[in-house]
């Protein structure tokens, strides 16, 4: 069940109707628990058993974790409970990335090794739930937040629906205290949330949907491709990327909205940023977030000296590339970022500058260095996300070398251009007025809105394929 | 609970208010946006002899493929009552789409026609298999006027509602892909083109569409100087091996035809007979254009429903049941039936059921 599907809009038009006709807080937290469970069931029933002891496992060591004062025991506490999650995350995903170039190595050193491999499947968002459980155990362990008591309050933090397959990953402490207060529905910003969905809904089915047909047949067989269609096909991944994901965020904060429930913001106009710090700060912000919460700042962040700053960069967006699978492509992708995050780092060093300019401020020389910039760094993100999209590195060197020195004439609609172009434009112009868009909605009568709402997806509808494409982050 | 109350009416209120958005615009939107059937060629075809047609034949491919409507009309024509007929036969046409195609056919003007035969032997049950689900064929009967004949086709039937509630589902899903016109902007777009004068562009494109009858790869001709691929021994034992085949096949006819006669033979024992129904609204669309309705029965080969003979409020449906060995040995012969395809019949079989069907008309005219 994907949020694009008949059965999920069907699914949610019951499970809101009956949360908001419940008359207790405890009796809509148990709709909405048993709900989760069956969204999450119904990929298959068996994931709900994992999901059901991976949040006894944590609930119970936060509980040990709030009792214990020694230290030791404390370390051996929070020690399970990752090894609870992330064992079950790499046995299932890490070992033969692991076992197959361990075994080839053996072989060169002459000892024969026959490697077993195995063929599991992840569940559905599993990477995305072992992040959010040992984010609740380590904020603990640090002493940010009060475990909490009722089992339920937790098993729906792990399982709310709307965040679980592919987030935005939620803090504990931003989700947790929500759930004391029952939600009120006056309070609800409706209309805003409608419209995210919309926007989520549109991004997803009618932009992502559609690119992936087109450029789909580009990355199996980029041979047969024109230098052009291979430019082009790259740009488009990017579009389709930030809209697939963005739009599925939008998405989930709408309906967790909708529910009553705050969920934090994953994207905020990445492809507008200036440089590639500033990129990470409004990409998948929910992870970037927790990477340098969790991963970097613990590393020593910048506090060390230059070189460890620099060391704990390139690490932690190596594992935040690992994080997204056991391909060398997803390694190289973060690699790449580190990088480049190292190179800006020197950059700004040596620019004696920590700012960039803005692109609607200054002179015409400022604006026209900040496009520039702002160019720059989105056909670094282009190159690094087609990596990430090749099957292996192979592929990617032979997309890039087909991307220089193909003979072939170009096959792909000259329009996906103008589209392109389109879609750049109408992204710059929303950032700037999508305050004001809101502002406006909130104005216009209950009558005129959601008439004109109705109508929007009728034509929303009819510029849809008839058969969506999962979200690619669905596998993470 | 007062506030409660009020919530329930804002959200009951603003549903509707969103319904009736989304029902004005695709209203607005279905004729911009309609999809056109495959079948449609077809039925211009036909409409173009509406002005003399006297007998119009109606149905799946027993009326494509085994009627043809210059030796219904020489036979006619000998046997004292010539006509003029013509025929609108579609494969698998059937149920509410043939009743929605006999409706479309009849909204045109046919002032001679004195008599429609309507080939009902496929009956009234929707055939709904996989391969053809959102095709712009299934698609375009599954209207909002058809869904009370496309779900009554269920009702009566032997299955459980839970056996036929998939289906049913996936009805109303194609209803509701036709109405809001699912898909069809995308397919309108991907063949805009607006910067393609600038170099031509090929596959692949946003493909949304499907056609339903996609030509087959075609064969390459043999060429004068492509040298012999087979020598001749081999040849004459592919030769011997197809005569085997034929024989085998004639064998399992002739099983399959003695197998039915059996079938038919026990089905009147238990007076199997379909629902009449949907055979009364046929003749009622036929009636408004002032003409008769004969249902016709293909000479299929197994069992099919018969309609009551007897309608319990006016006259009786004019019937002919072709489907009957007894009555009309010659039809169930080998010689005039389809290798193969044992319940379509060849052309010897093709000239002499539509002898037969002459025959009849100008003996019940």
């Amino acid at each position: 069940m994907i949020f694009t599907q008949p059965i999920f809009l069907f699914f949610f038009l019951v499970c809101f109707l009956v949360h908001w006709s419940l008359p207790g807080h405890r009796a809509q937290k148990n709709w909405l628990l048993a709900c989760s469970y069956f969204f999450y069931g119904y990929w298959d029933w068996r994931f709900l058993f994992l999901i059901a002891v991976s949040t006894g496992i944590d609930f119970a060591a936060g509980r040990s974790l709030h009792a214990s004062q020694d230290p030791r025991l404390r370390r051996l506490i929070v020690t399970l409970s990752l090894c609870s999650n992330l064992g079950i995350l790499g046995f299932s995903q890490y070992f033969n990335f692991f076992v197959v170039p361990g075994a080839q190595l053996a072989s060169l050193l002459g000892i024969s090794l026959d490697p077993t491999t195995l063929e599991t499947n992840l569940p559905v968002g599993r990477r995305f739930g072992t992040v959010r459980s040992t984010r609740y155990t380590l904020d603990l362990y640090r002493g940010q937040l009060q475990p909490v008591r009722s089992l339920r309050d937790f098993a729906l933090y792990v399982s709310f629906f709307p965040q679980l397959v592919a987030g935005p990953i939620v803090r504990a402490r931003g989700f947790l205290p929500q759930l004391v207060q029952p939600p009120i529905f006056a309070e609800v910003e409706a209309r805003k949330y409608l419209l995210l969905f919309l926007a989520g809904f549109f991004k997803k089915a009618c932009l992502a949907d559609q690119i992936a047909a087109v450029i789909d047949p580009v990355f199996t067989g980029p041979e047969n491709f024109g230098s052009l269609d291979l430019a082009l096909s790259s740009l488009l991944y990017s579009v389709q990327i930030y809209c697939d994901f963005s739009g599925y965020s939008d998405m989930a904060i709408a309906v967790a909205g909708l529910l009553g429930y705050r969920l934090v913001k994953n994207f905020d106009f990445p492809y507008l940023s200036q440089n590639i710090q500033v990129f990470w700060q409004r990409w998948h912000i929910s992870l970037s977030t927790w990477l340098r919460d969790y991963l970097y700042i613990p590393l020593g962040g910048s506090r060390h000296g230059e070189s460890k700053t620099l060391r704990n960069l390139m690490i932690t967006m190596l594992l935040g590339g690992l994080w997204h699978g056991a391909n060398m492509t997803f390694v190289v992708w973060g690699a790449l970022h580190g990088a480049a995050l190292v190179v800006h780092r020197y950059f700004m060093k040596w620019r004696g500058s920590e700012k960039p300019p803005a692109a609607t401020e200054g002179g015409a020389l400022a604006r026209g260095i900040a496009l520039a910039a702002t160019l720059v760094t989105f056909i670094w993100v282009t190159f690094c996300f087609t990596v990430f999209r090749s099957p292996s590195i192979g592929a990617a060197r032979d997309y890039f070398a087909n991307l220089i020195k193909s003979t072939e004439s170009s096959h792909l609609n000259l329009d996906w251009w103008l589209l392109l172009i389109l879609l750049g434009g109408t992204h710059f112009v929303f950032s700037r007025y999508a305050r004001g868009l809101g502002e406006w909605v909130r104005g216009i009568s209950d009558l005129r809105f959601y008439f004109a709402y109705g109508a929007a997806w009728a034509i929303m509808v009819a510029f849809i394929p008839r058969h969506s494409a999962p979200f690619i982050y669905f596998q993470f | 609970m007062h506030e409660g109350s009020t919530q329930r009416r804002a959200i009951v209120r603003n549903l509707l208010l969103f319904l009736g958005g989304a029902g004005l615009a695709s209203a607005l939107l279905f004729p911009l946006l309609r999809r056109e059937s495959p079948v449609a060629p077809f039925a211009e075809a036909t409409l173009a002899q509406s002005k003399t047609c006297q007998v119009l034949f109606v149905g799946p491919s027993y009326v494509k493929s085994q009627i043809d409507v210059k030796i219904v009309d020489a036979e006619a024509r000998i046997a004292g009552a010539p006509i003029r007929s013509c025929k609108f036969g579609v494969e698998a046409l059937r149920a509410y789409e043939l009743e929605l195609w006999l409706e479309r056919l009849m909204d045109a003007e046919w002032p001679v026609l004195e008599l429609v035969v309507i080939d009902v032997t496929l009956g009234n049950r929707p055939a709904m298999i996989k391969r053809n689900h959102f095709t712009r064929r299934t698609l375009d009967w599954h209207t909002l006027a058809g869904i009370p004949a496309i779900l009554g086709a269920y009702l009566g039937r032997p299955e459980s509602i839970t056996q036929s509630l998939p289906n049913l589902r996936i009805h109303l899903a194609h209803v509701f892909v036709n109405r809001f016109s699912v898909g069809q902007g995308a397919g309108r777009m991907s063949q805009l083109k607006l910067i393609e004068g600038l170099r031509p562009s090929q596959e692949p494109q946003l493909a949304v569409d499907q056609s339903d009858e996609k030509p087959g790869p075609r064969a390459k001709p043999l060429r004068k100087e492509d040298p012999p691929r087979v020598s001749l021994a081999v040849q004459r034992a592919a030769k011997r091996a197809a005569a085997q085949r034929k024989k085998e096949v004639a064998a399992r006819q002739e099983e399959k035809l003695a197998e039915f006669v059996q079938e038919l033979n026990e089905a009147d024992d238990e007076g199997r007979r379909g629902e009449n129904g949907y055979h009364l609204r046929l003749r009622e669309i036929v009636r408004a254009r002032g003409a008769e309705t004969l249902f016709l029965f293909a000479p299929v080969g197994y069992v099919v429903d018969l309609p009551d003979l007897v309608e319990r409020v006016s006259a009786p449906l004019m019937l002919m049941n072709f489907n009957d060995p007894r009555k009309y040995p010659e039809l169930f012969r080998l010689e005039v039936r389809k290798r193969g395809g044992p319940s379509h019949l060849n052309s010897n079989g093709t000239e002499l059921y539509s002898k037969l069907i002459a025959r009849e008309i100008a003996r019940q005219r």
